[in-house]
């Protein structure tokens, strides 16, 4: 779509294995110049309402850009799509196999006790990070397909650990 | 005001706390940030108007609220809580007040009818920016412009749109809308020595906001914010209310004017006394010489009020949990807001947080000096702050099938913006209506309807085929702007906002907890949703792709047969959602050959799209 790359947008070399200090830095520094608290008065007064539109724009899309890099996940998606802007799409459909998987993951956190949560939980987190380096791995080879693919998978798995806990948070008590 | 202390020169932005019961200004020296006192030393300015019998101007403030029992239906106090808000979102404390609330007309916005007129909360609001105004400039000795206006940090769209009106009525330019806990936590961080994990619990008179913030060389960040529009002392002082009509035993006075207003006043005035004294008295005066005693013990009001402050302590959980923050990881606690007084609140709040309150801020003043801090900064007297809020509630598009598909999570740093494409059904469409809401639940019955964009000047081509790019823009005052273009031809379409306040206040406070209780329940409908929204739409598509495609005959009456199945599953409601889903899948696996070569990578990915987890 026609967002910029945010790698582009804070300065930053893409990559995966991100300096999150680096990233904050590069965040706080663009922030400086382009945060409305910073406008001039003659993009705060202009006249022109394409003039405040654009530094408007621009101050959300270094919000923007901090807010996917920060995020793994969202960072993966902007790494795949960089490799091959169709990737995302074109693996969209996930085997049945691991759809059915997924069906039964779903139906274990649907069902899950108080006793057996933990467990599962430990389960779904590790399936999460092996998915993550999944990811990882087949970025660094540079299969935007594979890539793209294991990070379709990890929705899955990363909505079963949040349905998880929103359920034991339903179900009363503070971790 | 010595020559020292002037404010810095050229221009001057004042910083207003605009509150439900008193407002007042403030602006940066060089001796820092101050507030502008009346000619008598007071810095609190009651947010009240009277009506005088006469006919003559409208009195606001101390001399105002002074009349509240001689002009009981002319008095009006905490008109914040009506801001933006229509007669039924406000039906709840309506009947409360001694003052008429009546529905307008047209959408049925709050206005309060005074000798035949109506007067709209932003007209009331302005009345009070006014005085704010006049004292701020008898203070300076100059005119005062420009102005920095402080709004609860949960205040959603209209209610930050009321608040500009309002300054716009009041002849004040409004560089800034900028929350009230973080304001607070400006004045609190303004010298450096507090850098951290801060929280900012921020109970005033008729709302509540809890703010987790970071600070570090200059930078506050907020991380999360969660409140309550609804709830404040306002409220406290009702629960005392109550115990006072039962020991008259006078409910049935309860629609004099006169009674309310005397009520509110003792029932406050009480609440202040329990605040100090572990016990307190009040005789009420039943008329034709009886008396009657109520006998209220701190702990009896702290019994009557639990509940409520119960709801603060949920809601700082929630933004806690937003901010990714646990309790250890809390450096500092600011208490903000008149009703932070209440012994119980205190107690409550150090308990949740592990930590005591910090005593360096005054709970009334800090909003209104952290507000002059960002006028500030706007004004071009401050380069090393930086502050980055967030907006409150996440913002989402109505779908088929009443889901809300989130656009802007809430607790997304402002400014900030998400582009979506959008398309026709029907051939030669050339307007798209796109119904925007805020809350943080799946169905838009759940959320708050904020407005109606009517995409219009779309340029007429088949279904489906115009690509119309709309981008929603949250600015730094955590208003939304919105503006759409098609993209094959770079016509920009018009838009037609509609705004809507259609929601009851109940429902706006049960937002957030709601969306925990509900999760489950919200899980199960929306898949249950999308699940028929996808059949419909793979039936649809997949009839259009038959149409096109050259199949092989058996094939083409293999995928005929699946199609039909789905849609007459799909024609019966109660079909169970397992036995759909098998349909689905079957058409799914029948169709996955030519979903690429015929329907074309829009409809196949709008039939096999998993949906992002949200994020928390």
């Amino acid at each position: 779509m026609s967002n910029p790359d945010p790698f582009a947008t804070l300065g930053l070399a893409p990559t995966l294995d991100l300096d999150l200090q680096a990233l904050e830095a590069s965040y706080l520094a663009h922030s400086r110049e382009a945060h409305p608290d910073r406008w001039s008065d003659a993009v705060r007064n202009a006249d022109d309402p394409a003039i405040l539109a654009e530094a408007l724009a621009l101050a959300a899309s270094v919000n923007d850009a901090y807010r996917v890099l920060k995020d793994r996940w969202l960072r993966a998606g902007v790494l795949i799509d960089r490799l091959d802007a169709d990737a995302r799409d074109a693996t969209r459909t996930l085997s049945p196999l691991f759809l059915a998987e997924a069906m039964e993951l779903a139906e274990s956190v649907a069902e899950a006790d108080d006793d057996g949560a933990p467990q599962l939980r430990d389960a779904i987190a590790d399936r999460v990070e092996r998915t993550f380096v999944a990811v990882a791995d087949a970025l660094r080879e540079g299969d935007a397909r594979a890539a793209a693919t294991a990070l379709h998978q990890s929705q899955y798995f990363r909505k079963a650990l949040a349905d998880l806990d929103a359920r034991c948070l339903a179900s009363g008590g503070d971790r | 005001m010595t020559a020292a202390d002037s404010p810095t020169p050229n221009r001057i932005v004042v910083g207003i706390d605009l509150g439900t019961t008193n407002s007042l200004a403030a602006v940066v020296t060089r001796h820092g940030p101050r507030v502008l006192r009346a000619a008598d030393g007071e810095a609190l300015l009651p947010s009240v108007i009277a009506f005088p019998e006469d006919g003559s101007t409208p009195v606001v403030g101390a001399e105002a609220k002074a009349r509240a029992l001689d002009l009981p239906t002319r008095t009006i106090h905490s008109v914040k809580r009506l801001l933006g808000r229509s007669r039924a979102d406000v039906e709840a404390e309506a009947s409360r007040l001694p003052y008429p609330v009546v529905p307008e007309p047209e959408r049925g916005l709050a206005r309060i009818p005074i000798d035949g007129r109506d007067w709209s909360p932003e007209e009331l609001s302005a009345r009070v920016l006014g005085a704010v105004r006049a004292r701020a400039e008898a203070a300076l000795g100059m005119a005062v412009e420009e102005a920095v206006i402080t709004v609860p940090a949960y205040f959603d769209d209209a209610q930050r749109q009321a608040t500009r009106h309002a300054a716009e009525l009041a002849g004040l330019r409004c560089l800034r809308i900028v929350n009230e806990p973080t304001a607070a936590s400006l004045a609190y961080g303004i010298d450096g020595s507090h850098d951290g994990t801060v929280v900012v619990y921020d109970l005033g008179g008729g709302t509540f906001d809890v703010s987790v913030l970071e600070i570090r060389d200059g930078v506050f960040k907020v991380l999360a914010t969660a409140g309550d529009t609804h709830l404040g002392g306002d409220d406290f002082d009702r629960v005392i209310a109550d115990e006072i009509l039962t020991a008259a035993g006078a409910h049935d006075l309860v629609d004099d004017a006169y009674v309310k207003q005397a009520i509110r006043k003792s029932a406050e005035a009480l609440k202040i006394e329990l605040s100090n004294a572990e016990g307190a008295e009040l005789a009420i005066d039943l008329g034709r010489e009886e008396q009657a005693t109520l006998r209220l013990t701190r702990a009896r009001f702290e019994e009557l009020i639990a509940p409520l402050v119960e709801r603060t302590i949920a809601c700082l959980r929630q933004a806690l949990r937003d901010a990714e923050r646990t309790i250890d990881q809390i450096d500092d606690l600011v208490l903000v807001g008149g009703s932070t007084r209440v012994p119980l609140v205190r107690r409550l709040v150090a308990e949740a947080t592990g930590r005591e309150p910090h005593d360096g801020v005054d709970p009334d003043l800090a909003v209104a000096l952290g507000a002059a801090i960002q006028a500030d900064i706007l004004a071009g007297g401050n380069r090393n702050l930086l502050l980055l809020d967030v907006i409150p509630l996440s913002l989402g598009l109505e779908t088929m099938g009443g889901v809300v598909s989130k656009l802007i999570l809430r607790n997304a740093t402002i400014p900030t913006s998400k582009t979506e494409e959008f398309s026709t059904q029907i051939d030669g469409q050339t307007a798209v209506e796109l119904n925007i809401y805020q809350g943080e639940r799946e169905r838009t019955a759940d959320c708050r309807k904020l407005a109606s964009f009517r995409l219009r000047g779309i340029p007429p081509m088949p279904a489906g085929l115009p690509r119309v790019a709309v981008t929603f823009m949250v600015d730094a005052d955590g208003v939304l702007r919105v503006h759409a273009k098609e993209q094959r031809t770079g016509i920009a379409a018009s838009i037609q906002v509609v705004p809507s306040f259609g929601l009851t206040q109940d429902e706006v406070r049960e937002m957030m907890r709601a969306s925990i209780d509900h999760a489950m329940e919200d899980m199960a409908d929306r898949e249950a949703i999308e699940l028929r929204n996808k059949a419909a739409a793979m039936v649809h598509g997949t009839r259009r792709a038959l149409e096109l495609s050259d199949l092989p005959p058996d094939q083409t009456y293999a995928v005929k047969k699946a199609t039909n199945k789905v849609d007459r599953l799909l024609a019966e409601a109660d079909t169970p959602a397992d036995e759909l889903k098998r349909a689905v899948d079957d058409l799914s696996r029948r169709t996955a050959q030519i979903a690429d070569d015929v329907i074309g990578s829009a409809v196949h990915k709008a039939l096999t799209e998993p949906r992002e987890p949200e994020a928390r």
